[in-house]
């Protein structure tokens, strides 16, 4: 029989700083052995609110709280003293990305161990010596299934995997035996496949007895993880209840905007409902709108190869002189009009693939032409004209903009041969076309990068490839930093450029989900080599691969 | 493979010290006039027959490659040739008054790392470290041979706490290292401060105080380690601040040392010296580099090693 | 510095502060004579070694000489060279790092290595040096610290144009078809002279106390030539009898010297707050 003991009640919760409201009236409470889930896009006041069950807010924050009860014991009026002496040993906290949130300076043990060197061995409290804090460690790490915990104790954080980290990570949490774990974003920075056994190691925690609160932005993840959800807008619970419930029957508005926005796999009418939503985006791009004078962009239905890529390969030489192929053998044809996938993990080499796709870096085998002329392995000068046929999308624009330009500036710089010669009126009046394009007001124009939100800069890093009028764009992750609702948008932009002006689309993801969004045809890559390849519906609902089956498999599934 | 590095390692330590010596050779042989004038003084009358016969017993009547061969040569051997002055071997002169600089550098060091660790660490809240980023401020922006004069009238004509000059016992020691420390500490405060905010805003400072950490375990076992990166940076400078600082402070003070014997040598035009203290200053910085690089490694065990691209086909 | 609204405040007056200073600082040294009527070489042996008071706020020293007008004619030496050298060791810095982060990996790898360790030696010690070689005088005095103010602006210089060299926006712009020659022009440049001219800023304060630390060794102007420096070492020996000889122009070079590191600083911070 599970306990239904409480372990964490917390109600009337308001955090403010200054003013502004930023936590309004929050209430929760979990038991153990139970999950809840916070769901919520950035600024909704999710992990404040996490925050809050250690006492961690940040300095400035005025909190008002009805009741505080956290793992038995009534911490309204507590200290940040009074708040330490519990941290560690009846809360713990695991964040994301354990590469930063392990000090990279201190071996993996020492950070586990951290937990016992402040409140002595869980449960008694006592100073515990040193052999008996080594076997400690080495136990917690073996229970979060760190295989040679021994060795990998005496570690540093960086020479771990993400996965074994983000396990070492949570072991820490968990050192004192808390009654409750809080877990922001616990996966976010991980690859699918490791994102899964993460997944089914807090399960597995859960089913123990601990009792954890989750927060997250992805529903997918939290849909098998959690018993209950609770979702969060603007400082606000707005909806809240059993999982599968709430999932599958939301009744707040803002709910049904997550579920419908949320990028999903999954069989049956689903699959349908996004493949339906690749052939008919809701936004709309007038060719008129843009200038066509280059004539025709709409009459590439044939199937003239723009890009074709042969046995392309490319090697880097690790620390200790060895080579290693980030690409090795890959073959790809992108037609006029076309939308290919490139799906893999981290350290698949679709980057790179991507790199030398756009020539910014050369192949040692094997070689790309680009609309039937040579592009790789060519000399930068005879390549410059033709760059703006093949225009680049990157997963953080910011970068890509030079700091002092303005929003005007920027689009401008993506304009090339006749129309970088017209007068400037004509320049300003084909830049205002381009922003309203892409859905920006023309008020932005002024405006510098870093003055802009993550969905505006992408949007205007799609803007300035527009102005070349290319007729290939490759994106490298350009969503993943995204909120879901401005996920959605994109990805309808994109969409509708490619339905409206025939743009080409090569799109590199590590999400499956979004892939079925926008792509015909998805090829699959692991360790530098193409292991699957074809329609996209075939390959995600039939994979043949074991890698591609492992990788669909390991997709979060919502009801 | 670690034994290829440290070769590495040390070859370059070798060069950095051989230009350092054919640097200052170079830049020496072309100080304008004749050496042996320079040597002599001004005022001296010599017979051209004397001044060649001293060209030939110092070789400089031969060319320059020749003379260069065996600068180097005898550069190898220890042998850091002679001061025009004081008719001794530079290395005797630089070794009699080394030990008095060593002791103002270590003793200034160690007030400036005190100094600067208390700034850093112990000051909280806004008032005190806008306070102290003021004094800071005025510690770095201070000529040291003025901050040596101020203390100087007032701890020691003023106060009559310190002796006004000379170099028996501690208590002579005390404000010139204090002049050479205050802005060393002010820089290093600065930067070990900023060094420790930055930390405590990195989110494994979260996952400690998660864990219980209070603000001491903090600093001591985490966020110290992190700031004391920046700080090692500033090494080179240190040293030099302290050299330098030597050189000022010494005459300020009326101490023996190898500032007062620089700046005689920079004076008189005493060129063996300058050029023997230009290679020893040389030597001191190789080594500090290289112990700040083994510092380096023993803190951060994270090797910034990026996979080299070979490069395609161009 | 501190945060909040008063942190603020107190920042924007410290601004003015700072700026004001210096602005009265060049006035000393282009027109001496707005400040003070008086010869600074004009001894007067009534007057020895007189306190400050209401006619002479800085005191006389052991000739007579009022210490006020001989710190205000001294402005002149010390900015002249502090500006001077700073601006051309600038223009060599930028020209040489630029060249050196411009280059092909290879040849800025090999050539850098060593002369890195010999360029973090300390700018008063490479002045040093330097006067070792030119022998004492004021136009060496000058020349030396402009001499080592080079290394840092080289090492700066190069390191700026390598980070911006690699930086996404001038990839970006190469991916956009941009000419390299523009690229260079219409990115690079730009972004390596701001954070240069920030630290030339802080860079005057430097060199004007290398200067003055020469003079006052004795390798620069010599009596009577009014030189901060100098008339600091001129006080040294009247620590004990007249504190306000040495006191003054010490005050003086502090004060300029804090008013171009609070200046450069704030403008270091207004760059970085567009990035």
């Amino acid at each position: 029989m599970i306990e239904n003991r409480e372990v964490v009640r917390i109600s009337g919760l308001t955090v403010r700083f200054g003013q502004t409201v930023v936590v309004d009236s929050v209430s929760l409470s979990v038991a153990a052995a139970e999950c809840l889930a916070i769901v919520g896009e950035s600024g909704s006041g999710k992990t404040l609110t996490a925050r809050a069950l250690l006492g961690l807010l940040p300095d400035g924050a005025s909190v008002a709280v009805d009741e505080l009860v956290i793992d038995g014991v009534d911490a309204r009026r507590y200290s940040q003293r009074d708040w330490r002496r519990i941290r560690g040993a009846r809360v713990g906290l695991v964040s994301q990305d354990a590469l930063v949130s392990l000090d990279p300076l201190r071996r993996v043990g020492a950070e586990v161990a951290e937990v016992i060197e402040i409140h002595g061995a869980p449960g008694s409290g006592e100073r515990m010596p040193r052999a008996g804090i080594a076997d400690t460690v080495t136990g917690m790490l073996a229970r979060v299934a760190v295989p040679e915990p021994a060795e990998r104790a005496r570690q540093y954080p960086h020479e771990l995997s993400g996965g074994l980290r983000q396990r070492a990570l949570i072991a820490s949490a968990l050192a004192g035996e808390p009654g409750i774990l809080i877990a922001d974003e616990p996966t976010t920075a991980l690859d699918v496949t490791v994102q899964a056994q993460v997944l089914d190691l807090l399960a597995g925690l859960r089913r123990d007895g601990l009792g954890i609160v989750v927060i997250s932005h992805d529903l997918a993840v939290v849909s098998g993880l959690a018993d209950r959800v609770a979702v969060m807008k603007d400082g606000r619970i707005v909806e809240e209840g059993v999982t599968d419930e709430v999932l599958s029957r939301p009744q707040h508005p803002y709910t049904q905007m997550l579920l419908a926005a949320a990028p999903r796999l999954g069989d049956g009418p689903f699959a349908d409902r996004v493949a339906a939503r690749r052939r008919s985006p809701s936004i709309e791009i007038t060719p008129g709108a843009l200038d066509t004078a280059a004539g025709g962009l709409l009459d590439q239905r044939e199937s003239m190869p723009l890009l074709h890529a042969t046995g392309l390969g490319r090697d880097f030489r690790r620390p200790d002189g060895s080579l290693r192929s980030a690409v090795d053998d890959v073959s790809l044809v992108v037609r006029a009009g076309a939308s290919i996938g490139v799906v893999g993990e981290s350290g698949s080499g679709k980057t790179t693939l991507a790199r030398l796709l756009l020539a910014f870096d050369d192949p040692n085998r094997g070689s790309v032409s680009l609309e039937g002329v040579e592009w790789s392995g060519v000399p930068e000068r005879r390549r410059r004209s033709r760059r703006g046929d093949i225009q680049l999308i990157s997963q953080d624009p910011l970068g890509s903009f030079d700091p002092r330009y303005t929003v005007a500036r920027i689009v401008a710089e993506g304009l090339r041969g006749d129309a970088r010669r017209t007068s400037p009126g004509d320049r300003a009046a084909r830049i205002r076309q381009l922003l309203d394009s892409v859905g920006l007001d023309a008020s932005l124009e002024s405006r510098r990068p870093h003055e802009l939100s993550g969905g505006q800069r992408q949007r205007v890093a799609i803007a300035r490839a527009l102005a070349s009028e290319p007729r290939i764009l490759v994106c490298d992750e350009p969503v993943s930093a995204l909120d879901v609702s401005i996920q959605a948008t994109i990805i309808d932009l994109l969409n509708a450029l490619r339905r409206d002006l025939g743009v080409a689309l090569v799109f590199v993801s590590h999400d499956l989900a979004v892939v079925a969004q926008l792509c015909d045809e998805v090829v699959v890559m692991k360790d530098g080599r193409v292991v699957e390849g074809g329609a996209t519906e075939r390959v995600f609902r039939h994979p043949e691969h074991p890698f591609t089956r492992a990788l669909v498999a390991a997709m979060p599934r919502m009801p | 493979m670690v034994l290829r590095r440290i070769l590495a390692r040390v070859a370059g330590m070798l060069v950095v010290v051989w230009g350092a010596a054919t640097a200052a050779f170079l830049v020496l042989k072309l100080v304008p006039g004749d050496p042996v004038d320079v040597m002599l003084g001004v005022s001296a009358q010599a017979s051209p027959e004397l001044k060649q016969s001293i060209r030939v017993e110092l070789g400089l009547d031969q060319p320059l490659a020749v003379q260069y061969l065996s600068y180097l040569s005898r550069l190898v051997r220890g042998d850091f040739g002679t001061s025009y002055q004081l008719r001794l071997p530079v290395t005797e002169v630089i070794g009699q008054q080394l030990g008095y600089t060593l002791q103002l550098a270590a003793a200034s060091l160690a007030i400036a790392l005190v100094i600067a660790l208390v700034g850093a660490v112990l000051v909280h809240g806004r008032a005190a470290r806008g306070v102290f980023s003021v004094l800071e401020l005025l510690a770095i922006s201070s000529p040291p041979f003025w901050i040596g004069l101020v203390l100087l009238s007032v701890f020691a004509f003023g106060l009559g706490w310190f002796p006004v000059a000379g170099a028996d016992g501690i208590q002579s020691l005390i404000l010139p290292a204090l002049t050479i420390a205050l802005p060393v500490a002010g820089i290093l405060g600065q930067v070990l401060r900023t060094g420790l905010e930055d930390a405590e805003e990195q989110p494994f400072v979260t996952s400690a105080r998660a864990r219980g950490a209070g603000p001491a375990r903090l600093v001591l076992r985490h966020t110290l380690r992190h700031a004391a990166i920046p700080a090692l940076t500033l090494a080179g400078y240190i040293v030099g601040s302290l050299l330098g600082g030597a050189v000022v402070v010494e005459s300020v003070f009326a101490r023996p040392g190898l500032g007062r014997v620089a700046l005689s040598a920079i004076t008189n035009r005493d060129l063996p010296v300058v050029m023997g203290i230009i290679v020893f200053t040389a030597i001191v910085f190789v080594l500090v580099n290289l112990l700040v690089d083994l510092a380096y490694r023993a803190i951060d065990p994270r090797i910034h090693t990026p996979t080299t691209a070979i490069r395609g086909a161009r | 510095m501190s945060g909040g609204l008063t942190g603020r405040l107190r920042g924007r007056v410290g601004l003015i502060a700072a700026a004001l200073l210096l602005v009265v600082v060049a006035a000393m040294a282009v027109a001496p004579w707005i400040f003070t009527p008086l010869d600074p070489l004009a001894t007067d042996t009534s007057q020895v070694l007189q306190p400050p008071a209401w006619g002479r706020p800085f005191g006389t020293d052991q000739t007579g000489r009022d210490v006020f007008t001989r710190v205000v004619y001294g402005a002149s030496y010390s900015l002249g060279v502090g500006a001077g050298a700073t601006a051309a060791a600038l223009v060599v810095g930028i020209i040489v790092g630029t060249l050196a982060g411009l280059a092909p990996r290879v040849i800025d790898s090999v050539a850098m290595r060593g002369v890195e360790i010999l360029l973090a030696f300390p700018e008063f010690l490479i002045a040093l040096f330097a006067i070792a070689v030119l022998g004492p005088g004021p136009v060496n005095v000058a020349t030396a610290v402009g001499v080592a103010a080079v290394p840092a602006y080289i090492r700066v210089a190069r390191a700026e144009t390598l980070v911006v060299r690699r930086s996404g926006y001038v990839e970006a712009a190469r991916g956009l078809g941009v000419h390299p020659l523009r690229v260079a022009v219409a990115h690079i440049v730009p972004n390596t002279l701001r954070p240069l001219g920030v630290i030339a800023t802080i860079g005057i304060g430097t060199t004007i106390v290398a200067a003055a630390g020469l003079s006052f060794l004795g390798l620069g102007p010599q009596d009577p030539t009014p030189e901060w420096g100098l008339l600091l070492s001129g006080g040294r020996n009247l620590l004990g009898q007249a504190w306000w000889v040495a006191f003054f122009p010490g005050v003086l070079i502090t004060l300029t010297v804090v008013s171009a590191t609070v200046v450069g600083r704030r403008l270091r911070r207004a760059g970085e707050g567009r990035a």
